[in-house]
């Protein structure tokens, strides 16, 4: 099947003005017609259970939906320890931009962080002076129960209801979890065109890596793990809409960062990780992240 | 009685391990260590439950069948036959815990994609052969219907742990 037409129910269910990012009511008769068009009997069948109020899906129960899929994907990243990935490559890379001399506070920026995992575990396990840890989503639900969390634990990240890319301050080094594969097509390139800000040094957006065992992967871990349906339908399309490396690149190619994939391959074997990361960095300083990588550096692709 | 300890060992091992699957997803914190081992405690004490209803079911089957020495042979024989199933899973489970402790993101990934992830899918239908193996071995129709109540236990009980620390309203 065309990549394109694989939906995500989570995608579709929600809808928000790009501009003043306020929600739009999605009517549940058109999302159940777009995944008839796709085949999708599955998706047809979730959808259909869900709750409407004059034809609209009901807000408030898919703000409630939102919070447990987003809980429930915490848990598959405790468990693959996301956290602790996310802060090898990170450590690395903001003692590249100390070097450099990179103007502090450096600000870390996580697009569509949804709940916060990714920063919260960051801002409870890493030494972060002169670090900003900014969380941005459309979701103000979403948003706020980041919030919520991060008080409760008295833990030092914002997080803001905006686009990532439009916000008054910006990112030093953008970061992204299972993000990527939702911009299809040309969207793709606009996503990494925005990058291009004086400020911003780097990126690394951490994804699904396609391969023979991904789907089989995902659906062994998602069946195992995952109690909502939606988050069973969403992990195993996540898994096929992945991107490659070469995608990527191509994707990227326009952009004033030298790029590459990170992580590929699981140490010297030639097996697939479930998940890899593309990279960005600016030209001049991709010498010092291989020193900084350390035994690490070999992990890291061609740069492009 | 070393068949029906190893048995009861397993049975609390599988009680916390419910607790843990039943409060996993459920809570989005980042400290929760504390709040796994509550939960697991509470699939302990909560597991006592039925197995002292499978321990009372033994011992009231011992109390009226006509040869009580027969009977504990084949509670024993039954026993052992889910034992023949249910410890080499569970070492494989525990060893998977061992490696799990190394400090490596890639070594704990690797545990969770090739052991604790499938082996949790697994655990139904090991809990079902193992069952099986026993009631198709035995000769006793009590030993039978008394393990055939044992796996309906197992395998409702991560269910009923999931609704017991579901909200209510």
């Amino acid at each position: 099947m065309d990549s394109n037409k694989l939906l995500e129910i989570s995608d579709e269910i929600i809808a928000f003005d790009p501009k003043s990012l306020n929600r739009i009511p999605v009517r549940k008769k058109n999302v159940i017609s777009k995944f008839l068009d796709c085949g999708n009997k599955q998706a047809v069948k979730i959808v259909s259970a869900m709750p409407e109020k004059k034809g609209f899906l009901d807000e408030d129960y898919v703000n409630q939906l939102f919070l447990v899929i987003h809980c429930e994907l915490q848990y598959i990243s405790e468990e693959f320890q996301h956290g602790q990935r996310v802060a090898e490559l990170l450590q690395p890379l903001i003692q590249v931009l100390i070097n450099s001399g990179t103007s502090s506070p450096l600000r870390i920026v996580d697009i569509g962080c949804g709940t916060g995992y990714v920063l919260r575990w960051l801002a409870a396990h890493m030494d972060l002076t002169n670090v900003e840890l900014v969380g941005a989503d459309y979701n103000s639900v979403l948003i706020e129960e980041a919030r919520r969390l991060a008080q409760i634990e008295n833990l030092n990240v914002r997080f803001s209801v905006a686009n990532a890319f439009e916000m008054d301050e910006v990112a030093t080094i953008y970061i992204s979890t299972g993000v990527i594969h939702h911009f299809r097509g040309d969207h793709l390139k606009l996503f990494f065109q925005s990058h291009n800000k004086e400020q911003t040094q780097a990126f690394c957006h951490f994804d699904f890596q396609p391969s023979i065992f991904s789907i089989p992967g995902a659906w062994v871990i998602h069946l195992a793990r995952m109690k909502e349906a939606v988050c069973f339908h969403d992990g195993i399309v996540s898994a096929k809409r992945a991107y490659d490396g070469q995608t990527l690149h191509a994707a990227a190619k326009d952009i004033s960062f030298s790029t590459a994939i990170y992580s590929s391959k699981l140490w010297f074997l030639p097996i697939p990780r479930a998940m890899h990361t593309f990279l960005g960095l600016r030209p001049h300083l991709r010498a010092d992240l291989k020193k900084q990588l350390g035994r690490r550096s070999n992990r890291l692709g061609e740069w492009k | 009685m070393i068949v029906l300890g190893l048995l009861y060992v397993l049975a609390v091992l599988d009680c916390a391990f419910s607790g843990y699957r039943s409060a996993a997803g459920k809570n989005a914190l980042i400290y929760k260590g504390k709040y796994f081992l509550q939960r697991m405690a509470c699939g302990v004490l909560i597991g006592h439950i039925p197995i002292l209803i499978a321990g009372s079911l033994i011992f009231l089957g011992w109390l009226v069948t006509a040869n009580a020495q027969l009977f504990l042979q084949n509670v024993n024989r039954a026993g052992y036959l889910m034992l023949v199933i249910y410890v080499p899973y569970t070492i494989i489970v525990m060893a998977a815990f061992i490696v799990r402790a190394i400090p490596s993101v890639d070594l704990r990934s690797i545990t969770s994609v090739v052991i604790f992830g499938p082996f949790t899918i697994l655990r139904i239908p090991t809990a079902i052969v193992g069952v099986g193996l026993a009631i198709y071995h035995t000769k006793d129709l009590v030993v039978a219907v008394i393990t055939f109540l044992v796996l309906i236990m197992m395998l409702s009980f991560e269910k009923f742990l999931r609704w017991f620390f579901s909200p209510k309203f």
